[in-house]
Order: structure tokens, then sequence, then C-alpha cells
């Protein structure tokens, strides 16, 4: 068996990951291999190192209180999204009434009513741009393809 | 005395899906800490570790109706998880932040801090592929065929990307550990 593919399975050799025959070959190569020997040493120096490797452990408290956590912070979205659909129709129908008022006032100069009007009219359309753009992402999302 | 059968988890999740919200909560114990260290693998900080994992367990609940009943729970949570923390590593990239102070190796001394800091920074370095192996292998302690099962790909993929990451990171590692490598 040729040297690349020895290299590649005593990384697994060392991990117990071999069938009978691989490790049989992999022990008969390295008896008489000197390059593939010192690769061996090397990783199983390397594995020695990565096994002691470890992430320090978090506060026990942190696990009790994990899954309050997931459910209250689940609640505030879910406070969020009503909130935001609250302030929506507050905002649009403040801004109805508002025009409703200034196109109904003849005191006002038609200029100033042409200027708030193409003014609301450029924020609408960037609005629907906006809203557009996020669905579009929304449907490209790459969670939604790796869901089953 | 009362015979309890323990619901198994297709159960669970088909009792959450009709509306059963507290039987989440089994879901989220028994992957918390799996959730958790795998996000710490992939962000290197414990509170975007803790952030991340509980953002998807939310996400998962929001998306449990499409979840395909007839495929294990875990490989599916795991790629949204997976997704979330690529998408948090890549934004804290753009500011050069790699904190390793999560991280220990048994065993060794202060001054191979250095050591620690340039394995680390190797492991940021891998392609998603090599590092996900990495991060599953030598932090959640799975066998081949678990990884393959979690990440969705064959034994021989998981086998040769474990390999190659293993080679740049023992490169790394080499000038510590008295051999060159290469």
């Amino acid at each position: 068996m040729e040297h690349k593919k020895i290299k590649e399975l005593i990384s697994s050799y060392i991990d117990g990951e071999l069938d009978a025959a691989q490790r049989r070959a992999v022990e008969e190569h390295l008896e008489k291999c000197d390059e593939c020997r010192r690769e061996f040493e090397e990783m199983d120096k390397f594995e020695e190192v990565m096994s002691k490797m470890e992430f320090k452990k978090p506060p026990k408290e942190m696990w009790q209180v994990y899954c309050d956590s997931v459910y209250n912070r689940l609640e505030r979205k879910i406070g969020w999204i009503l909130l935001s659909i609250g302030a929506i129709i507050l905002f649009f129908y403040g801004g109805y009434k508002l025009l409703e008022g200034l196109i109904q006032n003849a005191e006002i100069h038609w200029i100033f009513k042409a200027g708030i009007l193409f003014g609301i009219a450029g924020i609408a359309v960037m609005l629907v741009s906006l809203i557009r753009e996020q669905i579009f992402v929304y449907r490209r999302e790459r969670y939604k393809e790796i869901e089953k | 005395m009362e015979n309890v059968r323990v619901l198994t988890e297709h159960e669970i999740i088909l009792a959450v899906i009709k509306g059963n919200k507290e039987a989440y909560q089994q879901i989220i114990t028994t992957y918390m800490q799996k959730a958790y260290y795998i996000a710490l693998g992939f962000v290197h900080n414990h509170q975007d570790a803790l952030d991340l994992s509980q953002e998807c367990f939310i996400k998962a609940y929001r998306k449990l109706k499409k979840y395909d009943l007839n495929r294990p729970f875990f490989p599916w949570f795991y790629q949204i998880l997976k997704n979330l923390c690529i998408d948090h590593y890549k934004k804290k990239r753009r500011l050069n932040e790699v904190p390793l102070e999560d991280i220990k190796i048994i065993g060794r001394k202060q001054e191979d801090r250095e050591m620690k800091e340039s394995l680390w920074k190797g492991i940021a370095e891998l392609p998603i592929e090599q590092r996900e192996v990495i991060i599953l292998r030598y932090f959640r302690q799975l066998s081949y065929k678990e990884i393959a099962e979690v990440t969705g790909k064959p034994v021989g993929t998981v086998m040769s990307s474990l390999y190659y990451a293993k080679k740049k990171l023992k490169d790394i590692l080499g000038k510590y550990l008295g051999f060159e490598g290469g």
C-alpha cells in the first residue's frame, strides 16, 4: 500500500477505527518503513496532547437555569413580535390620520402638502423594498435547506 | 405501583408539535450540554456558546413542524446549530476576535500557553468540514460512525477530513512537541 494511504490510515489506527485487515496492513507497513513509523510517532504525540484538551466546565448552576432561559427567551421573542406588530399598526394609523388632517387643512400651502406626500411616498417605497428583500433572504435561508 | 413508561424522543417531539410546550424541556435537557460544547468548539467563547446553543433550541422549536419525524433529531438540530455558529463566527472574525479563555490542556503548564494559542488558532483556521470533525472527535469524543451520522457524511469522508485536519494541526504543534512536522 502506498505511503499516502498508509499515513491516512495511521490517523484512524491510533483512533482505533480500523478493521482487523487494515490494522494488519498498517502494522506490517510500519515494520519496514521508517518514514511512516516517524509519522506514526508524531501522530501519537499529537494525539496525546489533543486527548488532554478540554473545555473549562461552566458552573453547575448554568445547567439548572438553562431550560428556563430558553423558555424566557422564547417568550421574549413572542413579546417582541407582538410589540412590533402593535407599533407598526399605530405607526400607520398615526401616519394616515396625520396625512388626512394635512390634506384637509386649507390653510396649508399646496407646495408643503406636495412635499410631505412625496416624502411619505419615498418612505413607503423604501419600506416595500426592505420587506421584499427580507422575504427574499428568508426564502433563500440556509436553514430551510437542511431541515430534513 | 404505578407503571410509568418513559416516552421516546419521537413521542416527545410529536407531543411538542401538538402543542405541549413543556415536553420540549426534555429535549433541551437531553441535548443542552452537547449543544453548548459544540457551540463552544465553534465560537471559542463561553457566553457566545451559551447564547447560540439556546438560540438553536428556540429556532429548532419554531421549525419543529417541518422536521421529518422519521429521522433522528440530533443531526437535524446539529445542522441548525452549526449554521448559527458559522454565521456568528464570521462576524467575530471580521472583528479579529479569537478568544481562547475557555479551553485548557490537562497536565500542561502555564508556559504551554503559546502552544495552546497556536493550536486554537489552527483549529479556527481549518475549513469548516475539517473543523467540525475535530470538534466532534476531540470535544465530544464521538466515534467516526457517530460523526458521520451527525454530519450526514460517509464514514470515509469523515476519516479523510479528520486526517487532513490532524495533519495541519500536527504541523502547527510540531515545534512544541519536538518534531518539525510536514
